[in-house]
């Protein structure tokens, strides 16, 4: 199977692959190299084929090592054993498993597998968010990311739950994504922190900066280890943002624009605070808001001088009108449109009349 | 077929590689073509392609496609600092690869899988295995067998006991 010629004996070539079958109905080898790309489904039902695939499917613990039942007809189905059976495939070496709308897994059934995948790293479970609260409890898996991206039955007192239970199993949790989960207060945030500090003995001081990015939902840039804080202002917990401006991140007045997005107007282009007299200065024909700095230099309307932001520049109509003023011309022009075609049609009907009296 | 391939690529700039087919094909192509392949990348590191590379696994036809493939995607790492030419060429190399993959016939598709597992050309590898699990879509075990022309071997015991198994998947 290597390559025959001296010249080639030096190089580190990859395993080759089997040669392939015989046309006598042995799956081709090529095949068994297509396994790795199949979803579940496929991968049960090409099982089922000859012995061949039926041991290859089964013996590889790899193809086995991230399993998502996602689709509806199978999540719908997966119950208990069967999420036990198919996890035990990977022989204890479980590193992600995602389940989406998988409602007939009960707690005991998720428990169980985690239980037995102590590697496990990742489990993300949405719209049978119920299941995540109480299963990570009395486990020793090592979660280190926890997201929970529209887990809307998820409560916040479930979450610091998980998170002291992680901790007291010596899990060693270091990002938790808490963005969205409702009725937050200062007390679960405090919980939920002093766990994962005496886990992992790191406080993180990273700056948050304003961009529309950072509300999507897996934002995997983002190395804190917990997202939102409480703002200095209104004291909910938020998502807080830090201001971008050299000035403003100076001791004495950091205190002053550090809040969130509903106490600090904040330029969608470069972050930095805005206060409320610029802010009525610096009109845009979109809902965002800019500083001056960004404002000035953008092209601007030729009617109203108001420009886009960089975010919307594609509603932009034409190259020097905003689409309001479009719209606003088109009204005009069907207004008048519309007068006349109405004194047409009263005029109409008397036009014979009139025409005879000529 | 192969001769044209092979021409098409000796007027590029670079130091020149000759790989040669188990039907002993030759074609020159550029090193930034040929190190796309893992394989070769490797070889390049250790000098030892001065008397061509010689491909015992992979025929003539096949590596026409394989060097093909590789010429369309070695200005892709080079264009992708320009934003303009790498947004027109992208659409370009999608539009050649889905009717590269998509023509094949099963036999020569699964030579080509072989030959880029062989070769270790991983976007090429992915492309071809990709094609084969969407024929596999939504297929029944039956419908795989005739797809891919196997044979069940299966005792009707062990038939049943597989079905069994995986009966909370497929059962309405």
């Amino acid at each position: 199977m290597l390559p025959a010629t001296a010249t080639t004996s030096a190089a580190p070539p990859p395993p080759p692959p089997p040669l392939p079958a015989s046309p006598g109905g042995e799956p081709h080898a090529a095949l068994l190299l297509s396994l790795a790309y199949l979803p579940l489904r496929e991968l049960l039902s090409c099982a089922g084929a000859c012995r061949r695939l039926r041991d290859a499917v089964a013996g590889d613990p790899l193809l086995w090592r991230r399993v998502a039942v996602a689709a509806p007809p199978l999540a719908r189905r997966l119950t208990d054993e069967a999420l036990l059976a198919l996890t035990g495939r990977a022989g204890g070496t479980l590193r992600s498993l995602r389940l989406l709308g998988c409602t007939r897994v009960s707690d005991t059934g998720l428990l169980r597998v985690v239980e037995r995948n102590l590697g496990i790293t990742e489990i993300l479970s949405m719209e049978s968010s119920t299941l995540l609260k109480d299963t990570m409890i009395s486990t020793r898996a090592k979660i280190y990311k926890l997201y929970m991206p529209r887990c809307t039955g998820l409560t916040a007192e479930g979450v610091v739950k998980i998170v002291q239970a992680l901790y007291e199993c010596k899990g060693n949790l270091n990002r938790i994504r808490l963005h969205g989960i409702c009725r937050m207060t200062k007390h679960h945030l405090d919980a939920i922190s002093s766990a994962m500090c005496k886990g992992n003995q790191q406080k993180d001081d990273q700056s948050l900066f304003y961009s529309h990015r950072v509300h999507e939902v897996l934002n995997t840039n983002d190395e804190r280890h917990i997202d939102v804080d409480v703002c200095p202002i209104c004291t909910n917990v938020r998502l807080v943002f830090d201001c971008t401006r050299d000035g403003c991140r100076r001791k004495d007045s950091r205190a002053q624009c550090r809040g969130c997005f509903f106490c600090v107007a904040r330029c969608e282009t470069c972050g930095g605070c805005i206060d409320l007299e610029e802010l009525s200065e610096t009109e845009l024909a979109c809902s965002d808001f800019l500083c001056m700095e960004c404002w000035l230099p953008l092209p601007k309307c030729s009617t109203c001088n108001r420009p886009y932001c960089k975010r919307h520049e594609n509603l932009k109509a034409s190259s020097s009108e905003c689409a309001q003023h479009d719209r606003l011309k088109d009204t005009v022009i069907n207004r008048h449109l519309s007068f006349w075609s109405v004194l047409y049609s009263v005029w109409l009907p008397f036009a014979p009349i009139i025409s005879e009296f000529r | 077929m192969a001769a044209a391939a092979a021409e098409a690529t000796t007027d590029g700039g670079g130091k020149m590689i000759i790989l040669i087919s188990a039907d002993g094909k030759r074609f020159e192509v550029t090193e930034a073509v040929a190190s796309q392949s893992q394989l070769i990348s490797n070889m390049i590191e250790d000098d030892c392609t001065e008397n061509g590379v010689r491909l015992p696994n992979v025929d003539g036809d096949i590596l026409t496609m394989v060097v093909d493939y590789c010429n369309m995607h070695a200005g892709d790492a080079a264009a992708a600092g320009d934003t303009m030419k790498a947004s027109s060429t992208e659409e370009e190399l999608k539009k050649f690869d889905a009717e590269l993959v998509q023509a094949l016939e099963n036999p020569v598709l699964f030579k080509l899988i072989l030959a880029a597992n062989f070769l270790n050309i991983k976007s090429l590898l992915d492309m071809t295995c990709q094609r084969v699990a969407d024929m596999m879509s939504g297929k029944t075990p039956e419908q795989m067998r005739e797809t891919f022309s196997i044979e069940n071997d299966f005792t009707p015991e062990e038939e049943a006991a597989i079905r069994q198994e995986n009966a909370w998947a497929f059962d309405d």
